[in-house]
């Protein structure tokens, strides 16, 4: 188990990581990470929130070929390198996502009503936990949602009833070799906030 | 954005209490202790020194569940903010009741249509007598499913 490090340490070096190994990942280690999910807040606490945790290969092969079959960003010679490096490694995870060996699906129970953003207030903030819990667990993950392209066929693979959105496909699994957790590269926050006023800074 | 002034947050406040609001006494146990609090929470929210409001700007590169989907481009950032007032002992919580006079709000800040409003989220040292500690959250064993859904986790 690796030492533990600070919330903000976390908060500073837990970045996308596309790079996985297939090595197994205790069921421990997948309890821990579920556990600090559901202490995210949820609207009312009303912790309308389902998680799946995926290690059937089966079922991993059928996302994942679905997975690809979707149109997805492709690498250009007009990206920026920073972007191509990014796509390349969003390639790469298509390439591979049945040998990533677990995925956790987060997913949000609702009344049927529209899908708003306001909904994702209850189930962000916990996917979230979930990204941080793995970079304090040693692991590696990334917010995907590319599957939301073929939601319907993917919730009948998973067998996720009708009021039930999917939020995200979250690959878990130990990092490659060479690949490492670290400062992430963010635009500087003074370009972000405005006070009192938009444009204010 | 990152509201301090007075004149401002009374403004933003008003609006918030303005929005509808379910009966506390409709409701069952725990929810009906959550929104007394909240209620009454609204009736003081001007009070609070700064409001941090996350917005998402929207310029065409949209996820294919506009909506829903835009949430995951900025409610990670809700909880690092939440989770970063926790570590600093600052209190806050994640509310979204403003939304319901969106238009309004975003006229008083001066906040473009091709912007989204998040969150608001109040931020100050916690009052006496209250204070972090375990959350209270149902089982895992009743949330999460196995390879597929009503699979139940062992644990």
């Amino acid at each position: 188990m690796p030492e533990e490090i600070g919330l903000f340490e976390a908060m500073y070096t837990q970045r996308a990581i596309r790079y996985l190994k297939p090595d197994p990942v205790p069921d421990e280690l997948i309890q821990k990470i579920l556990d600090a999910a559901i202490r995210a807040p949820s609207g009312g606490n009303t912790q309308q929130w389902a998680f799946l945790v995926i290690r059937d290969q089966e079922t991993k092969r059928k996302i994942a070929e679905r997975f690809r079959s979707a149109r997805g960003t492709r690498t250009s010679p007009d990206m920026s390198p920073r972007e191509q490096r990014i796509y390349r490694g969003v390639d790469y995870m298509a390439q591979h996502l049945e040998e990533v060996p677990v995925f956790i699906v987060p997913c949000i129970r609702h009344d049927g009503s529209p899908s708003t953003m306001g909904r994702g207030a209850s189930i962000y903030p916990a996917v979230q936990n979930i990204l941080l819990a793995a970079r304090g667990l040693g692991l590696g993950s990334v917010l995907t949602s590319r599957h939301k392209m073929f939601e319907d066929e993917f919730k009948e693979i998973l067998g996720i009833p009708q009021n039930v959105e999917t939020a995200a496909l979250l690959p878990i699994g130990y990092l490659a070799d060479g690949v490492r957790y670290g400062p992430n590269r963010r635009d500087p926050v003074e370009e972000v906030t405005f006070y009192d006023r938009w444009g204010n800074t | 954005m990152v509201v301090k002034d007075a004149e401002i947050r009374r403004k933003i406040a008003d609006y918030y209490r303005m929005a509808p609001a379910p009966n506390p006494d409709e409701l069952p146990q725990p929810r009906r202790r959550i929104y007394r609090e909240a209620n009454e929470f609204a009736q003081r929210l001007h009070e609070v020194p700064v409001f941090i409001i996350p917005c998402i700007v929207h310029d065409g590169s949209v996820p294919s569940n506009p909506a829903f989907g835009r949430g995951s481009f900025i409610f990670p950032a809700v909880q690092n903010i939440l989770l970063a007032a926790r570590g600093l002992g600052l209190g806050s919580i994640l509310t979204g009741r403003h939304t319901m006079f969106d238009k309004e709000v975003k006229e008083i800040l001066g906040i473009p249509d091709n912007v989204d409003t998040a969150a608001l989220l109040p931020i100050g040292y916690v009052a006496d007598g209250h204070g972090y500690g375990p959350t209270r959250r149902r089982a895992l064993e009743e949330v999460v499913f196995t390879d597929r859904w009503g699979n139940n986790w062992g644990g």
